[in-house]
């Protein structure tokens, strides 16, 4: 009786999961998915993701002007070698060409590639300009994360913070799983949003890596 | 069903002290997880052609041309990426100028880099364009440098789609920036790309590999089989409780 009990349980269960899938899997992307916007008088926009669609930024901006903040970090091996620009000078480029005049581009600058080192600058940044307020943008799939990590180092100040998670024209939570991209960007966001809430900010990025020193091992 | 609750509470505690095992030896067996991942050789001897994979511009092409510097290879093959909407707007370079970058800046001649001229968008792609390459050039041996953690499912990729070709390549780590197999975990960059690799990995051994496949068939035999002989069993040990009570009611009636 009690076995029979458990393979009418697994099979509702397969059962629920085939025929509601595009449900559930709609409702997973929006467990990563926060906005809150409070409707008050913004005075910023804080980039905080890389590899966000500037057209979005633009649109956002040319519907209700602020300053646009944007996050510099210390140059990696290829900006040192003058191979490629830093992810603030791209970016501020991009948005100049999309009409975001330069007065209203701000960089403020973050210890290392981290988000939570990001939420610190943003933090001294608040500091400097008591009773204004900002609108993160972020990835909409990374929104929950950022969420988190920004109410952990703000504190007090979270509140003067909104998330908005910006969509990708790739995919949304409808449809993220047809795409490749949308499954990475799925992934990627439900795994940080786990990691920074069970294990909290990890250990510092340690860029230690000598190709000379690795050149000198070789026989 | 006070069994059926000490079943239960015992299959809780078991589960409860495998959890903190798993958890206070964590160091010890994620950096094996880790490890095992990586399938690289020391590079020892030398080889005709070093390809450089995408996807990690800033450790992979210093690797390759420390390789073309030691004399242990004679060009860098480098694959052609499909262009980012950044690379469309002139905003970065495409990943492979940067690669060429790096080696002319490190010191390797231009006639010893090889625009692979097939244009990639992923590691299945890579894994053709160097079909082709070994195709034509029949007799040279190829070294690919990419991340240690990336190194198993590219292997696997290779024997699949290349058969014996594969037996011309060999694979050389490129470290990470960020984290080491001995601490990836504790860092959000390594945990994110260690987690994304071991589910790829998971997904391309269920398609491609064949002993994975096996093993899956053999698991799925054994629990239905187990799921089957726990019914017979219960079947017949029903029968043989029920027997003695059943047979003396019918002898008591029928002498009646």
């Amino acid at each position: 009786m009690k076995l029979r009990w458990r393979w009418w349980l697994t099979g509702a269960f397969f059962l629920t999961a085939f025929v509601a899938h595009r449900a559930l899997l709609r409702w997973s992307a929006g467990t990563l998915v926060t906005e809150n916007l409070s409707h008050q008088a913004t005075t910023a926009y804080a980039v905080f993701d890389g590899d966000l669609e500037h057209d979005r930024i633009a649109v956002l901006y040319h519907s209700a002007p602020h300053s646009l903040l944007l996050i510099s970090h210390p140059p990696r091996r290829l900006e040192v070698a003058g191979l490629r620009l830093n992810r603030a000078t791209t970016d501020r480029m991009a948005l100049e060409v999309r009409g975001i005049p330069t007065r209203a581009i701000q960089v403020i600058s973050s210890k290392s590639e981290s988000t939570w080192n990001d939420a610190r600058s943003l933090a001294a940044w608040l500091l400097a300009h008591p009773g204004d307020r900002v609108v993160v943008l972020c990835k909409r799939f990374n929104s929950r994360n950022q969420r988190l990590i920004l109410d952990r180092v703000l504190g007090d100040n979270a509140s003067r913070v909104d998330v908005v998670g910006l969509l990708d024209s790739r995919y949304d939570e409808s449809n993220w799983w047809q795409r490749k991209e949308g499954a990475i960007a799925f992934q990627s966001g439900l795994t940080l949003l786990m990691y920074n809430w069970i294990a909290g900010e990890g250990e510092t990025p340690d860029s230690s890596w000598d190709p000379d020193a690795y050149e000198r091992t070789l026989p | 069903m006070t069994n059926f609750r000490l079943r239960w509470r015992s299959r809780l505690f078991v589960t409860a002290v495998l959890l903190l095992g798993c958890f206070l030896t964590r160091s010890l067996w994620l950096a094996a997880v880790a490890r095992a991942m990586d399938v690289s050789e020391q590079p020892r001897r030398s080889t005709d052609a070093v390809l450089v994979l995408g996807g990690g511009a800033e450790t992979r092409p210093y690797v390759a041309a420390a390789l073309v510097r030691a004399g242990l290879a004679r060009k860098v093959l480098v694959p052609t990426n499909r262009l980012s909407r950044e690379n469309r707007e002139k905003l970065t370079p495409p990943e492979h100028s940067l690669v060429i970058g790096v080696l002319q800046t490190r010191g390797v001649s231009a006639e010893a880099i090889e625009l692979l001229p097939t244009t990639v968008d992923s590691t299945r792609d890579e894994v053709e364009v160097l079909g082709t390459y070994l195709d034509t050039h029949a007799t040279e041996t190829v070294a690919v440098v990419t991340h240690d953690y990336h190194t198993r499912r590219t292997r696997m990729l290779l024997r699949t789609q290349l058969g014996d070709r594969a037996n011309r390549v060999y694979f050389v780590a490129a470290p990470s920036d960020e984290f080491t197999q001995e601490n990836w975990w504790r860092t959000e960059f390594g945990f994110l790309a260690y987690t994304s690799e071991i589910l790829k990995l998971i997904v391309y051994a269920v398609r491609l590999d064949r002993w994975t496949q096996a093993c899956l068939v053999l698991v799925m035999v054994g629990v239905i089989g187990r799921v089957v002989l726990k019914r017979r069993f219960r079947k017949a040990t029903e029968l043989t409780v029920s027997e003695p009570a059943g047979g003396g009611t019918n002898i008591a009636t029928s002498s009646k």
